[in-house]
């Protein structure tokens, strides 16, 4: 018996229904599947940037122009400053000669006997601690909580902003003249009405025991404006229908505060509690617009230690090489802490996109 | 207490919080703005006073009116300057062309620098574009504390100490939360205002000065008013780097520290403040709903 050839259609005839079913759905979840990577490896693929060579020669020409002038400015002033910083740092000067001359590490090791023996750097040491903590632990978060009423529009939200600005705009030296003198006349003055006395008790300024405190709060008084200004700023970008979710929700203020608001400027937060870790080396609590060069003893902080070494009246180039020496022990410090401060804060904090 | 009511209490209390809280704060920020109010006011009205009837009565209104005060701290708020053949004083006007010089200059580049620079990065796919944006990135990141030294000695070298032209220069780099702002804002402008304008012929400059800039006009007015104000107010550069050129703020400095018997008092040192803030508070007045609530910064992803 002759075997009848069978056509390829008659093949898929013979096949049963619900075998033919199986069979189209499995090609159809295989092309979804191609569909799906094709679409992932589209938002992966990253558009690579380009050298300048292909660009077109105007092209070319214009960002040549326009990154010129910044391009050697940062060369000279940023990378240039700092490696001459790195030079100085093992130099010192010959008063006789005028010139500078290799000293090995002697800067380095002057600073750690200052830390270890004087007793004006062990005070600097204590009040930049306290200035940081106070800062990142009691100024910091006020400046956000508050930035949250304003944010929300709580009557009257619209004068705060601006009178919370004007020690921002107002010259630093303005508002120091003002401040020092309202303590140091008007508020004995007031505390001698209040409390029926004969004499006028001493100043807060004046008074050993509360002049670094003052300052304190001086810095935290007159600093919430610009702060304010950037949170608020990063608030107001939250998009409202993340807002209206919440409150259909039924959260409280005090929930959308810590479960909406929060989360969503935490970028902004980190960036500014990373750049806030300088500060530890550089603050000066203002000391230097209250007192100028003669600040007393006991409210030196590191910042003004080091800033009175490079521009007080009695310096001069001998004390450039400890003072750079000075940076660069600071900037050993700082750059790994910040570094770390980044990463903790960005591994352990909510990862929030909007 | 059933189902029921313990949520009706819930709701109840939810809504309580949302009264209570804003109460609580908006006493305390209305504490905290009085607190900044009352010195200014107390400085205005300190400062037409005479010596002795401020130091008898530090709150309350002048017996006379003593507007002579600002005329006299007008003409003796000085800096004593240092020059080849002696010293001299600079006085009040010249202070005053010496701030507009510096802060002007100073705004303007520092201003274009930044607003050039993330311009480039944000808009042109290329790898030193890239390369300059995870510098800044970096430079914020990484802080490099106390090279104050180093720069003096490096301006020293190079001639530009104590030079108006060098200094506005040595001012303005392009590293710093201006430049993130600036290339969030071109990021956010769409660039097929550009196609269109290439294809009608529109050479790049054209492009940046007619569309792009005018598109971030809002970002260019606050961040130049911004660093405006900041160099207005800054006495410290000034006296760091430009001895012979003192600005108001810098007077200011020194003239707390005078011992001029005529303006070594509370009312003439007040008078002079109030002389040096109106300036920059006229601007305020202006500016102030642009300045405010303009500004935003994001996260530090490099």
């Amino acid at each position: 018996m002759k075997k009848e050839k069978k056509g390829f259609m008659q093949i898929l005839k013979s096949i049963p229904e619900n075998v033919s079913l199986a069979i189209r759905s499995f090609f159809s979840m295989i092309k979804d599947l191609f569909y799906d990577l094709s679409v992932w490896l589209h938002s992966k693929k990253k558009k690579k940037a380009r050298s300048m060579g292909h660009f077109k020669k105007s092209e070319r020409i214009f960002l040549f122009t326009l990154l010129l002038y910044p391009v050697i400015h940062v060369t000279i002033f940023y990378v240039g400053v700092n490696l001459n910083s790195i030079f100085l740092a093992f130099e010192k000067y010959d008063i006789n000669l005028g010139k500078y001359y290799f000293d090995g590490i002697s800067n380095f090791v002057k600073f750690f006997q200052a830390v270890k023996y004087e007793s004006v750097m062990k005070t600097a040491i204590k009040n930049s601690c306290i200035t940081y903590l106070f800062m990142q632990g009691i100024f910091f978060p006020l400046c956000v909580v508050f930035s949250f009423f304003i944010y929300k529009r709580l009557p009257g939200s619209g004068f705060f902003k601006i009178v919370l600005f004007l020690p921002q705009i107002i010259s630093s030296i303005v508002v120091t003249l003002m401040f020092k003198y309202f303590v140091e006349v008007g508020v004995p003055y007031l505390v001698k009405i209040l409390t029926h006395s004969e004499e006028l008790p001493m100043s807060l300024l004046s008074n050993v025991e509360t002049r670094y405190w003052t300052l304190l709060f001086y810095g935290m008084w007159a600093g919430f404006g610009g702060s304010i200004i950037l949170y608020t700023g990063a608030m107001s970008r939250i998009p409202d229908s993340i807002i209206e979710y919440g409150r259909l929700d039924g959260l409280s203020i005090w929930q959308e505060f810590w479960h909406i608001t929060l989360p969503l400027i935490y970028p902004t937060l980190v960036t500014m509690m990373v750049v806030s870790v300088s500060g530890f080396f550089t603050s000066q609590v203002s000391a230097y617009n209250f007192y100028g060069g003669n600040a007393p003893p006991n409210i030196n902080t590191l910042g003004y230690y080091f800033f009175v070494r490079v521009v007080g009246s009695a310096s001069s180039n001998a004390d450039y090489p400890y003072a750079s020496a000075m940076g660069l022990i600071f900037t050993a410090i700082a750059a790994p802490v910040t570094l770390t401060v980044k990463w903790l804060l960005e591994k352990y904090g909510p990862n929030t996109e909007f | 207490m059933s189902e029921e009511e313990k949520n009706q209490k819930k709701v109840y209390n939810k809504g309580m919080m949302r009264q209570v809280f804003p109460i609580i704060f908006f006493i305390i920020l209305l504490i905290y703005s009085l607190s900044l109010l009352i010195p200014i006011l107390w400085m205005l009205l300190s400062s037409v006073k005479g010596r002795l009837d401020f130091y008898n009565n530090p709150f309350g209104l002048p017996k006379v009116w003593k507007f002579s005060n600002y005329s006299t701290a007008f003409n003796k708020l000085y800096v004593r300057i240092q020059t080849p053949t002696g010293s001299r004083n600079v006085y009040m006007w010249e202070m005053l062309f010496n701030t507009i010089i510096y802060t002007l200059g100073g705004t303007i580049v520092t201003t274009m620098s930044h607003c050039f620079v993330a311009y480039a990065c944000a808009k042109y796919n290329f790898k030193f574009g890239r390369f300059l944006y995870g510098f800044v990135i970096v430079a914020m990141i990484m802080p490099i504390v106390g090279s104050l030294a180093s720069e003096l000695q490096l301006i020293r070298a190079i001639g530009w100490y104590d030079n108006m032209f060098g200094i506005i220069i040595m001012k303005a780099g392009f590293l710093g939360t201006n430049f993130l702002i600036f290339y969030a804002t071109f990021k956010g402008i769409s660039w097929e205002y550009a196609e269109a304008a290439l294809i009608d012929g529109a050479s790049h400059w054209k492009i940046l000065f007619n569309i792009m800039i005018p598109l971030a006009k809002t970002t260019v007015f606050v961040t130049g008013l911004l660093c405006f104000i900041n160099m207005w107010n800054d006495y410290q550069s000034p006296m760091i780097y430009l001895p012979s050129y003192p600005t108001v703020a810098y007077g200011l400095f020194q003239y707390q520290f005078s011992l001029d018997p005529e303006i070594n008092s509370v009312p003439m040192q007040l008078a002079g403040c109030t002389l040096a803030m109106v300036p920059i508070f006229v601007l305020f007045v202006l500016f102030q709903d642009k300045l405010v609530g303009n500004i935003a910064i994001g996260g530090l992803k490099g």
